[in-house]
């Protein structure tokens, strides 16, 4: 009876927490509307894009993509994008550069999960916000449907690829603690991740021995494996090997997170003192 | 003339001192900067060698073509990104009265003080791809004059979306969404306008003429173009802008007459 009480406590700091983080997400509001009209304008350029390619190429399938389930993985790769959206590196640097650092140590959470809730909010706000409408455009520009089971596998590749890509996230956003400002740091880690997770091309598109290394990297996790689950691409054997790999990967992203983060507390403590 | 000449090399001074307190941060924000920019040829290289490419485009003037995009967006970045956040954190933090009382035009001074180093590295990288591709295509004079031109006019346009952008931060505190607007709108940029239907063309040419960034002169320079397409980009651009030193002069009365 005491240990529910205490989690159902738990549950409610954390709650608090996903409520702040879906309340300053409103004050972005502007944000989310440009965000939001924004999906259309890069669909239309893909679809205008890829519609030209397809013509000139004259066949019906590019690298295991017919046009219809090119554009598609755009849409998927845009909600995905969205879904998995992290900024607490953005967060932590602006904590150590004003010396905020010690508020959010003083709160009744963990560093790691004072920002993973927070976020959550933010996430939870978008999913009605951005990813749903986007779903909708999506389907005005073809998007495919998939089917039942494929359906809950996308879901679980893209929870999984929303932990790889925060665990990611806040790892770089603990350099500060060495680095402090990291802005440049920040923007590397963006456009790698969009770049190798096939944000902006299908990672078919390139040579066979930099797939096979892409293989053994964390990043097509986080775009590439859950759009392709989505459009059905591999069999139900494969999504499970591969969300397998991804769920290794947190888990190693996580025990690296507690590792650097045990030891940015040190640096912090030691620069306090 | 020299005395503004003088201001501007003192905030590229204080701009470089800004940058070097933080030398790692600089750095890498630099090697960001290209690494972000040499994504887009890697992508071209693998879209030319898994597909017949882009219609209309070889190889090597697509490259031109993403060249002058960069470039563009790199001296914007240099001279004008900056403008808009500048003046909504002046005044945001009631700064702005500063510049009111400098002995210089505000928009002069305002530029001025929103120079970024960073966009040196996609200027440099704009350029490397340029020259690799003029070393490959071999254009004449006369279309390089063209081209240069219209590069100028591209600076123009995005020089006035940033200034419409600031003249509306006087009214509207958070204007960060129409700065995120205006860089996504941008990426229709990114591919030539000929690949679009007709109602898009049109947006990215006249209504919105972002297209100058690089699909005007990069066609330009490799196709031949007439004075008449020439006139009908440009005058759209020089009226867009006279209408955002417009707005801004008023946005300007508006902020004196509330701080009076």
């Amino acid at each position: 009876m005491v240990a529910g009480h205490e989690w159902w406590q738990d549950m409610r700091q954390k709650y608090a927490l996903v409520e702040a983080g879906w309340r300053t997400g409103l004050i972005y509001r502007l944000h989310y509307l440009a965000t939001l009209l924004s999906a259309p304008i890069s669909l239309l350029i893909y679809y205008y894009l890829w519609r030209a390619i397809f013509q000139a190429t004259n066949t019906t399938v590019i690298k295991g993509f017919t046009l219809q389930e090119m554009i598609s993985y755009y849409v998927i790769v845009m909600i995905v994008g969205m879904f998995t959206w992290s900024e607490c590196d953005k967060w932590i640097e602006e904590d150590v550069v004003r010396g905020d650092t010690i508020i959010a140590l003083l709160k009744p959470f963990t560093y790691f999960s004072w920002h993973y809730y927070f976020e959550l909010g933010f996430t939870g706000l978008s999913l009605i916000v951005n990813i749903i409408p986007v779903f909708l455009i999506g389907i005005l520009f073809g998007l495919k449907m998939t089917t039942g089971i494929f359906f809950v596998l996308f879901l679980v590749s893209m929870i999984l690829a929303s932990f790889i890509y925060f665990l990611i996230t806040f790892i770089v956003g603990l350099t500060s603690f060495w680095l402090f400002k990291i802005a440049g740091v920040r923007r590397t880690k963006r456009v790698i991740l969009a770049f190798l997770g096939g944000s902006m091309l299908p990672l078919s598109f390139f040579p066979d021995s930099l797939q096979k290394v892409f293989f053994y990297l964390p990043f097509q996790y986080l775009r590439y494996i859950p759009a392709n689950i989505y459009l059905q691409k591999y069999s139900y054997g494969e999504c499970l090997v591969y969300i397998g790999i991804a769920l290794f990967w947190c888990i190693v992203l996580f025990v690296l997170a507690r590792l650097i983060w045990r030891s940015a507390y040190k640096k912090f403590a030691g620069a306090g003192t | 003339m020299s005395r503004f000449f003088r201001l501007w090399l003192r905030h590229v001074g204080i701009e470089f001192s800004r940058e070097m307190a933080y030398k790692t941060n600089f750095f890498i924000k630099l090697i960001s900067l290209v690494f972000a920019d040499i994504v887009g040829p890697i992508i071209t290289i693998l879209l030319y060698t898994q597909t017949s490419g882009i219609p209309g485009w070889s190889f090597e003037e697509f490259i031109l073509f993403q060249g002058t995009f960069i470039l563009v967006f790199g001296l914007s970045h240099m001279f004008f990104f900056v403008i808009p956040f500048e003046v909504i954190h002046m005044v945001r933090e009631g700064e702005f009265n500063k510049i009111l009382t400098a002995p210089i035009p505000p928009l002069v001074n305002v530029t001025f003080r929103s120079f970024d180093m960073e966009g040196t590295a996609e200027v440099i990288v704009g350029f490397g791809l340029i020259g690799w591709a003029f070393s490959k295509l071999h254009p004449g004079m006369g279309h390089i004059a063209i081209y240069a031109f219209i590069i100028l006019l591209a600076l123009l346009f995005i020089y006035g979306v940033m200034i419409l952008i600031s003249s509306l931060s006087f009214k509207v505190v958070k204007t960060y969404g129409l700065i995120d607007l205006f860089f996504k709108s941008s990426d229709m940029a990114r591919y030539p306008a000929s690949l679009y239907g007709n109602p898009l063309r049109f947006f990215v040419s006249f209504l919105f003429p972002i297209a100058v960034a690089a699909y005007f002169p990069a066609s330009s320079l490799l196709f031949d173009t007439t004075w008449m397409r020439i006139v009908a980009f440009a005058a759209p651009i020089f009226a867009f802008f006279i209408l955002s030193l417009i707005l801004w002069e008023r946005g300007l009365r508006n902020y004196t007459a509330a701080g009076g």
